[in-house]
């Protein structure tokens, strides 16, 4: 059994740290929740039935998260949008920050970083993961149809991010 | 320029959740419309940017090691660490044997019964085909860029096997091609994905649910054929393949 866990775990242990450490938003706090995760993973492990083992997986760690910015960090949950992240960004400053600025990953990630959970993390399952409306809904627990509305939205209020982003550069 | 194309259909056709036909028209309207083909354009644009490597996060090198630690001792069984198993032992086998059923019971359904399921899915669900055509020029096409390899396509309409379409599909953790064939009134799955080396087998029938299911291994790829025809003229069908490579 455990080889098998291992078989089915590891090979998406890229895609579990990526959106942990978007959704909680720090190298430390993703690699702890994705040791949380795991230990659920191996408890929930003889529920798991085959089939599409990435989603099975990013579910367990989405809700890990979650539970963990419940418990740590209870307005990212609820900001439309989040000034301690936002806050920080600026406070850099100087010539390295004028660097970074120039550079467009640097300014998306930026402007992702920004976004409240829900819309990071169906941005991330979606464009990054490259999942389906169907799989997305799997992780997340929420319908199809209000999955392709919130990715919808997601992608506006990303647009719109990286618009004043810019007008604030140049 | 009077669009009236919903905005959700041409986000849901930028993420592949339109069927074949209604990515068609789509398509059609992308031709004749430069407002959508413009924002097509940007969406593309924009995904590559959030495609990019940098912002993909990959899980430091001790992460695994730190989480293959984890594993062995919270798979053992706690009763033998807390020394109470003395005397228990004949409940500890028969729960024991309950637990190696329970868990290897997943196991058990076999890769062939996979397939038969998901043969009897397409069937089913109106899901069969998602390009409809007797052309293998049109069909091979259609897989490019959707797979990272090319099956082979062969219509055998003199043969009696007419080409029907073909579509995608998800087995053992991979995408997979899918032709579809026609034997008068059955219908032919034929799944194809690449074989881990470039070895040929001979063609294995596995009879399933009342189905028909021949395995073979050829010119580097996996093939299984899985129909309700008759077993001798699904072998005529495996024959003419392995005859056209």
């Amino acid at each position: 059994m455990p080889d098998r866990f291992e078989q089915v775990v590891l090979p998406h242990l890229d895609a579990a740290y990526n959106l942990a450490r978007w959704l909680v938003r720090s190298p430390a706090d993703a690699d702890d929740v994705v040791q949380e995760a795991c230990l659920r993973a191996l408890r929930f492990f003889d529920g798991f039935r085959g089939g599409d083992s990435r989603a099975w997986l990013l579910r367990i760690v989405r809700n890990t998260c979650y539970s963990w910015m419940r418990t740590n960090h209870p307005s990212a949950l609820t900001d439309a949008f989040d000034e301690t992240v936002h806050g920080g960004e600026t406070a850099g400053g100087g010539v390295e920050a004028e660097l970074i600025s120039r550079d467009e990953s640097a300014r998306v990630r930026k402007a992702l970083e920004m976004l409240p959970v829900t819309f990071r993390e169906v941005l991330v399952l979606r464009e990054m993961e490259g999942f389906s409306y169907k799989e997305i809904s799997e992780v997340t627990g929420v319908p199809m149809g209000t999955v392709m509305s919130s990715l919808s939205r997601a992608r506006q209020k990303l647009r719109d991010q990286l618009e004043t982003g810019t007008r604030k550069e140049v | 320029m009077d669009c009236t194309l919903d905005r959700h259909l041409l986000e849901a056709y930028l993420d592949g959740e339109l069927g074949f036909e209604r990515s068609l028209e789509v398509e059609a309207h992308l031709g004749s419309c430069p407002r959508c083909s413009l924002e097509v354009q940007s969406w593309k644009e924009f995904r590559s940017a959030l495609r990019g490597s940098e912002l993909y996060y990959r899980a430091p090198a001790p992460l695994a090691d730190n989480i293959r630690k984890l594993i062995p001792p919270a798979r053992r069984v706690p009763w033998l660490e807390r020394g109470m198993w003395a005397g228990a032992g004949a409940a500890f086998a028969t729960a024991a044997c309950i637990v190696v059923f329970t868990l290897m019971h997943p196991v058990v359904r076999s890769f062939g019964q996979e397939i038969v399921a998901s043969h009897v899915r397409s069937l089913m669900a109106d899901h069969l085909m998602d390009v409809v055509s007797s052309d293998q020029h049109t069909v091979k096409p259609w897989f490019d860029g959707k797979l990272d390899f090319a099956p082979p396509v062969r219509d055998f309409s003199e043969e009696g096997y007419p080409l029907a379409g073909g579509r995608l599909d998800y087995l053992e953790r991979r995408d997979v091609a899918v032709l579809v064939y026609h034997r008068a009134l059955h219908v032919i799955n034929l799944y194809v994905w690449p074989a881990k080396d470039d070895s040929s087998t001979t063609v294995d029938l596995e009879t399933l649910q009342g189905y028909n299911v021949l395995s073979w291994k050829r010119n580097g790829f996996e093939f299984r054929a899985v129909s309700d025809l008759n077993a001798t003229e699904l072998r005529g069908f495996a024959s003419l393949l392995a005859r056209n490579p």
